[in-house]
């Protein structure tokens, strides 16, 4: 017995929540590829630009021009720097390229102390106050002292919402290669966590999160150019025991209202 | 066999498992380890596959066959989860040898590792299946245990696969494979993605590597694999890890690289023949 496996592209527009720049052209390819209209542009570019924030926003910039009506972009933070640095800096960033959120990445070495993490939160509210949403990677850097086992969503991201519930947070990969099962726990303790669906490897999880929470908290992101876009379509396509709607919401609609809170 | 834009590929999967834990009152424990799918297919055919065998094991032989048909996967290799699985392994090889290769298990730390060893070729499996959170080693710890399994499995024709990316560092794995280029060693997950990077340097050093897909989502660095000349599409081979991922969304990952249909009809079935029939000869029957 033989089946058909053929990509099943849906007809209405895709928000995909994370993607990077690459080639131009090959971005716009891929966009057309999958029907995506809106997206969220994260930090970093190819190069590692967290270290150097201005080359950052020179490399966002011609898609930031381009596509002003449909990407959503992020911004950053530099932690090795002050509060007044960063207040400036993402300043600079909303003047320049109009970020829409801010992405933390655990390769840039933050602590995941309040007393570290407070100025920096403060210098995003007193940007943007607190409707701009916080996104976090999740997969963190493996340790030898703790013989390499992934850090646990308990002790990382949830430390984080925690100690700034004035603000929404996404779970970037829901969780990521090593701490993705029970996500739907944050979701539950976390009125304002969603979970961002870019490679997170298992189903099962994210379909628990919208068995026992709801269907609004699933973003669907591709990483693109990192990952295949198809890939990521295929794995919310192949969610168990889900509706073609909560799906639908997941793809479509669920990122605007969250950008519209 | 599975068509993709009208094209044909078999699927034979170098990373799958069963075990014979499945029982119905463990059901809540299993979801830690199954996709929910595939729970509900073993558990909707359980009392039918009661009445096949009362032989718990010969029971699960079956129904891990069920899962490989279900989603059209050929061939499979069967890598046991706990030690008691060595059972189910050798029990498939008897019952589905065209079909199913069930590997051995060996653990680094066993106290009786010699007979470990020649238990494995007693039953005379293809391979076996090591894991460093499971077994408690990392490849730095158990270096010593290591070269010394790798060389005996190349000897007595045996390939190991080890879980990788998380509970070791994948750096460590050179000196180890160096010192045993006789063997045949699949990095099973490619370095998941905290360790994809050190996973291709290891197959750039290791030309006895071969980097096995499931679980990885980086298609960026599986295209930056092939085009390395130290590498190449031929050491790259197709994996689902039934039943904790979804074996669409692994197929998937295959059906995404831009290469050739028959670059990927390699990764897909032909590059694991291969390299059983040349590493393994007159051991693989099929």
């Amino acid at each position: 017995m033989r089946q058909k496996l053929d990509l099943n592209i849906p007809k209405y527009k895709i928000f995909d929540f994370h993607r990077h720049i690459s080639n131009l052209s090959e971005f716009e390819q891929n966009l057309t590829e999958f029907n995506i209209d809106k997206f969220c542009l994260m930090p970093t570019t190819i190069e590692n630009d967290f270290e150097n924030i201005s080359s950052y926003i020179e490399n966002i910039k011609p898609y930031y021009e381009k596509y002003k009506d449909r990407a959503l972009i992020f911004g950053a933070l530099d932690f090795s720097n002050d509060y007044n640095y960063n207040r400036e800096l993402l300043e600079k960033q909303k003047k320049n390229i109009n970020i829409r959120g801010i992405k933390l990445h655990p390769d840039q070495g933050f602590e995941l102390t309040k007393k570290f993490l407070k100025p920096y939160f403060h210098a995003i509210s007193d940007v943007f106050g607190y409707k701009i949403p916080i996104y976090v990677h999740t997969d963190w850097p493996l340790k030898e002292e703790q013989r390499y086992a992934p850090d646990s969503i308990k002790n990382t991201f949830d430390k984080i919402v925690a100690n700034f519930s004035d603000f929404n947070f996404i779970m970037g990969h829901a969780g990521g290669s090593g701490a993705y099962l029970n996500v739907w726990k944050s979701c539950k303790k976390f009125p304002n966590v969603y979970l961002e669906t870019s490679m997170s490897p298992v189903t099962s999880p994210l379909e628990e999160v919208i068995w026992k929470i709801g269907p609004q908290k699933l973003l669907f992101g591709s990483n693109y150019p990192y990952c295949a876009t198809s890939i990521e379509l295929v794995k919310l396509q192949s969610l168990y025991k889900i509706s073609e709607e909560d799906i639908r919401m997941a793809l479509e609609s669920n990122a605007e209202v969250l950008f519209s809170k | 066999m599975i068509i993709y834009k009208d094209e044909e590929y078999r699927l034979w999967d170098a990373h799958s498992h069963f075990s014979n834990l499945v029982a119905r009152p463990l059901k809540s424990f299993l979801k830690a380890l199954a996709i929910y799918e595939i729970m509900d297919l073993i558990f909707a055919n359980w009392q039918r596959f009661k009445s096949i065998s009362e032989d718990r094991t010969e029971k699960n032989v079956y129904l891990y066959k069920l899962i490989l048909d279900f989603y059209q996967i050929d061939k499979a290799i069967h890598l046991p989860v706990f030690k008691m699985d060595r059972k189910l392994s050798y029990r498939m090889n008897e019952l589905f040898p065209q079909k199913l290769f069930g590997f051995g298990y060996i653990n680094p730390r066993s106290k009786k590792l010699d007979q470990d060893l020649q238990d494995l070729v007693d039953h005379k499996v293809y391979g076996i299946k090591i894991h460093p959170d499971i077994m408690k080693f990392t490849f730095k710890t158990a270096q010593e245990e290591l070269i010394k399994i790798l060389r005996f499995c190349g000897e007595n024709k045996i390939i190991v696969l080890s879980h990788t990316g998380s509970h070791s560092t994948l750096k460590n794995l050179t000196p180890i494979l160096k010192k045993s280029e006789e063997s045949v060693f699949i990095i099973g997950h490619s370095g998941l993605c905290p360790q994809v990077s050190d996973a291709l340097q290891v197959a750039k050093e290791c030309p006895n590597s071969y980097l096995e897909m499931s679980g990885n989502p980086y298609t960026y660095k599986f295209i930056e694999a092939i085009k390395d000349p130290d590498i190449g599409v031929e050491r790259i081979l197709f994996g689902t890890d039934i039943p904790s991922l979804h074996p669409r969304v692994e197929i998937q990952k295959v059906l995404a690289l831009p290469i050739s249909t028959e670059e990927k009809r390699l990764i897909f079935s032909y590059n694991l023949e291969r390299v059983m029939r040349d590493f393994l000869k007159d051991k693989f029957k099929i």
